[in-house]
């Protein structure tokens, strides 16, 4: 896979973090970082009750919000961290409740132009014998 | 290849090549498969005039068809005895225009279901050997139990 990466910056991961820590929404679901490289970042949250579905898994709305926060700080490490990003769609496939104690994002830049950003992420429910893939989403992200 | 799934047809690969080999528009853009395993299959076709645009690269419907029947194909490799696969839905993202001499897709199943397979695909633009990504998509395909994988008679 083609991906054009920045390089690794030290300063990489607090970045990040600044970047989360500004968003109110990312905040309020406790979203974690987990991993942060180039193009890729990692982002976690806890189960609770005020995210579940009626299932008592989480609820498909907290996957795609989760997933659209890990896409903007991946692609914050590539374009740059003053950058600001607005999703100008994605495509979201679930394919399994996502039940667990807690919700994994992966994303991944796929390719990085002058205006608009692709990229992917995989969601996973973990649970005490480990990761499932349940959704997948990917998403076209235009700077402004 | 990296098998993440496992064939329930033994016979999956004769049926799968009889179906690409019944599909006239392949045919037409002269598409072959190049590989194939359980949940994975490889298309290639190779540049005409026929088949580019304005701009000499091969037109964008095209790679999303070739696209479309490579993930058609990774999933209807792992669907049951007795069976026919159609697509649902697709969304791709063009990355760089198809300006090679060949064009490859290969399709990937990401997850089954008892109906929906789920599918990740992508395009490449190959050119003296060198590969370049020029499209990556989403496809949600079903499996129709029970339905012949021949020509609709009346529409069904």
């Amino acid at each position: 896979m083609e991906n054009k990466t920045a390089v690794a910056d030290p300063h990489m991961r607090r970045l990040v973090e600044a970047r989360l820590n500004g968003s109110g929404f990312a905040q309020s679901l406790g979203v974690e970082i987990e991993i942060v490289s180039p193009g890729n970042v990692n982002v976690s949250l806890a189960y609770g009750d005020q995210l579940s579905d009626r299932d008592g898994c989480f609820h498909e709305g907290v996957l795609a919000s989760t997933a659209s926060v890990a896409l903007d700080l991946a692609a914050g490490t590539i374009v740059g961290d003053n950058a600001e990003f607005k999703t100008a769609e994605y495509k979201f496939n679930n394919f399994q409740p996502a039940c667990g104690h807690r919700l994994l994002a992966k994303s991944h830049i796929i390719k990085s132009g002058r205006t608009l950003v692709v990229a992917e992420a995989d969601l996973f429910s973990i649970t005490t014998s480990g990761e499932r893939h349940v959704a997948t989403v990917l998403a076209t992200l235009i700077t402004v | 290849m990296v098998e993440k799934f496992q064939a329930k047809n033994p016979d999956f690969e004769a049926v799968v090549r009889d179906s690409f080999a019944r599909q006239p528009f392949m045919a037409h853009v002269n598409a072959e498969m190049t590989a194939l395993a359980p949940g994975v299959c490889e298309l290639k076709t190779v540049r005409m005039t026929e088949l580019t645009q304005q701009h000499g690269f091969f037109h964008g419907g095209l790679v999303v068809s070739l696209a479309d029947s490579a993930a058609g194909y990774a999933a209807y490799s792992l669907f049951p005895p007795s069976s026919t696969v159609l697509t649902v839905d697709l969304k791709t993202n063009f990355l760089n225009p198809a300006n090679g001499q060949m064009l490859k897709a290969v399709g990937t199943v990401i997850s089954e279901g008892d109906k929906l397979y789920h599918v990740k695909a992508e395009a490449f633009s190959i050119d003296n050997g060198k590969e370049k990504l020029c499209l990556t998509g989403l496809f949600t395909m079903m499996c129709l139990q029970g339905k012949s994988d021949g020509v609709a008679v009346d529409g069904k």
